[in-house]
């Protein structure tokens, strides 16, 4: 199936004799919605090249799953922040993820998504962090992060799914 | 055209209140009704034909806010900066959008970003600001959530 | 069978008002435009920027001068260099300043480096906007070759921060000319692949060719400048016109179009690319050795007075005013941007085509939205 990413060898249990193999539907879910998980490509400032970056040649993350951006959110279930939200565009973020399905996930990238970054202090026009507007999953450092810190961040999403629970 | 030579063709047109020579350009400050006379007579006559940008200086200690034009020829290749003093309370000055279309957007920034009026500009709405940010480049700008350097 | 021929009447159309939103795959940025149209046609539009303001130049007023330099390569994060050369061109006028001969060849290949760079990434940009999905790979190849280079020298990838107040910081690594060499070494052939590839593609002729055409009066009068007007049969180029630092001692020519639609802006950056590869081999050649730093006083306190320089960036003319009042803060720093004014005449040159075309030559003015708001 090509998705064995931090695979936990308890939960499969393969069938002696024959091509099947019985695990929790859970786990089923989970890994389905983990590893094909599709973008909204909602780059803003600097962050958005390195995102670029991230798809292209050296370091692909169409390994791993992300292959569509959906410009869309209406058909999306990742939003990745890259860049500094201003009071002007704040509206608009929340309309955004608004507009996208359950269940979605927000990945803020780079020092301006968390916190306000190098426009932290002295400015009247930054808000200081997504997370004072969407709640955030996975918060990716960086100024801007690199590469192979994007894909990191994207690996510990997809731990994250792997562990969502049905039952109550 | 070296700096005197140029200001000895402005002065045929209107008289500068202060000209001055700094790091080899002319800097020649002018009253706020001739700023149109001497930009059509800069383009049409001694061929600056690029405004580089328009820009203000908040000068609390005096109470006058300075609008600044850059003018650059790409024939003769001279520079010459034109500036206005404009009184703090009510800056209010002519456009100049139809003579140097480049300067339909700078004048709104400029606008936006220190309170002046440019009197008949054909579309003078906010560019980058939204409402709640009132001149937010004047000295004296005060907003409620700007977190100040710490001191270390 | 007779074969009846069929009639289309005319199919009434409505004018309507549409607003090509903040989030869009091909404005490349946050830019929101605001287009009445008549069916499929644009009659009118309003660019409304601001969805990125971030109040740099206030925040400028309150840092020191050796602080500035990291604020200036966040504005137009694909050529870094640009925005470092002009701030650093600008406080070393106002010290009196004079920066040692190889911090000069230093800085220029750190800067056409950039221009290369800057210039791969709008021709994958622009592909993807045409539909095109295959230049993104190979452009990016070569980008990553160069980041590579400039990485070892800066250390960072796109945000570099390179060049100081005097000079640059460092000498250049072991390993940095010859691996510069290598890549030269085949560049001018990849560049013929990509042009065939993309730029004398049939489709894309057809929705290139004719399109968006600007005029050479219009052009000096809204300020547009780089690649932009020199499609237009506009020799203005600041390398030539009014040379700094070192670039009269190269020989470089000034590529331009013939009739100033969206083809001949595209044939203009790929050749503009042949050129900084030139100018690359001769400042390899002609690097000499010695210090790469002047002497700079531990705390930059300018004299009074004020300063405006400009430089050739990949989009035409980046310039910063500075104002002074001798301490150790500007008191007042303006950073002319050339996307600002080149996005002010889009009005003139988009009207009366359809919305698809808008898209073409929004991506053949090679926009950078951060840098119009700062």
């Amino acid at each position: 199936m090509g998705l064995m990413n931090g695979v936990d060898e308890n939960l499969i249990k393969k069938i002696p004799g024959a091509p099947i193999f019985m695990t929790s539907i859970e786990w089923v879910i989970n890994a389905s919605r983990a590893n094909s998980l599709w973008t909204v490509t909602f780059g803003l400032r600097c962050c958005a090249i390195e995102m670029m970056h991230t798809g292209a040649t050296k370091t692909d993350w169409a390994r791993f799953g992300f292959e569509v951006p959906a410009a869309s959110p209406r058909r999306s279930d990742v939003m990745v922040v890259a860049g500094t939200v201003s009071k002007k565009m704040a509206p608009i973020v929340k309309r955004l993820y608004e507009q996208m399905p359950e269940p979605k996930y927000v990945l803020a990238m780079g020092a301006c998504a968390i916190s306000g970054g190098p426009f932290l202090y002295d400015s009247y026009s930054v808000v200081y962090g997504v997370d004072k507007i969407i709640p955030v999953d996975v918060y990716i450092p960086g100024c801007p992060p690199r590469p192979e810190a994007l894909l990191d961040g994207f690996i510990k999403l997809q731990k994250k799914i792997m562990t969502q629970k049905f039952r109550k | 055209m070296n700096y005197q030579e140029i200001l000895e063709k402005i002065k045929t047109k209107v008289e500068p209140v202060y000209a001055k020579e700094d790091l080899g350009v002319l800097n020649a400050e002018i009253k706020s009704s001739d700023i149109r006379t001497v930009l059509n007579y800069l383009k049409s006559e001694l061929s600056f034909d690029w405004l580089s940008f328009i820009t203000a200086i908040d000068w609390i200690a005096n109470n006058c806010i300075e609008v600044v034009y850059q003018l650059f020829s790409n024939i003769t290749k001279d520079r010459v900066v034109i500036r206005v003093k404009l009184d703090r309370n009510k800056p209010e000055i002519e456009t100049v959008s139809d003579i140097y279309r480049t300067a339909e957007w700078h004048e709104r920034e400029t606008a936006e970003m220190f309170g002046i009026k440019f009197s008949n500009h054909p579309y003078p709405n906010k560019l980058l600001t939204i409402d709640g940010m009132d001149s937010p480049l004047r000295k004296d700008f005060k907003c409620d959530d700007m977190k100040p350097l710490p001191k270390d | 069978m007779t074969q009846e021929k069929f009639e289309l009447e005319k199919i009434a159309t409505d004018e309507y008002i549409l607003s090509m939103g903040p989030q869009h795959p091909s404005t490349h940025g946050v830019l929101r435009v605001i287009l009445r149209m008549d069916g499929e046609y644009v009659i009118d539009l309003q660019p409304d920027p601001g969805y990125i303001h971030s109040s740099i130049e206030k925040i400028c007023e309150r840092r020191n001068y050796d602080q500035i330099m990291p604020y200036t390569d966040r504005m137009d994060y694909l050529s870094a260099v640009n925005y470092n050369w002009v701030y650093a061109l600008a406080v070393e006028k106002l010290l009196g300043i004079k920066v040692p001969e190889r911090a000069e060849y230093i800085r220029v290949i750190l800067a056409e480096i950039n221009r290369i760079m800057s210039h791969l990434l709008w021709f994958s940009a622009f592909g993807i906007d045409m539909g095109a999905l295959t230049p993104i790979w190979y452009a990016f190849r070569e980008r990553e070759n160069l980041i590579t280079l400039i990485e070892a020298q800066t250390g960072g990838r796109l945000t570099h921060n390179a060049l100081r107040i005097g000079g640059v910081k460092n000498d250049l690594p072991k390993g940095f000319i010859e691996g510069l060499k290598k890549f030269l070494s085949n560049f001018e052939d990849y560049i013929d692949e990509y042009e065939a590839l993309l730029i004398n593609n049939v489709i894309f002729t057809a929705r290139t060719k004719g399109i968006g055409i600007l005029k050479k009066e219009i052009a000096i009068s809204y300020g547009m400048s780089g690649p932009t007007i020199r499609g237009s049969n506009v020799s203005i180029d600041l390398r030539k016109t009014s040379p700094y630092s070192i670039y009269d001692k190269f020989d470089f020519k000034v590529c331009v179009g013939q009739n100033g639609d969206t083809w001949d802006r595209c044939k203009v950056r790929m050749d503009e690319m042949r050129q900084s590869a030139n100018i690359l081999r001769q400042a390899i050649e002609g690097m000499p050795s010695g210090d790469v730093m002047a002497k700079v006083p531990r705390v930059i306190k300018p004299a009074p007075g004020e300063v405006y320089e400009k430089v050739e960036g990949p989009r035409g003319e980046t310039g910063v005013y500075i104002v002074s009042d001798g301490t150790e803060k500007p008191y007042r720093i303006k950073f002319r941007s050339p996307s600002f004014s080149n996005l002010s005449g889009l009005r003139e040159i988009c009207i009366g085509y359809k919305i698809a075309d808008l898209v073409a030559i929004m991506g053949s003015l090679d926009l950078v939205i951060p840098e119009i708001d700062r």
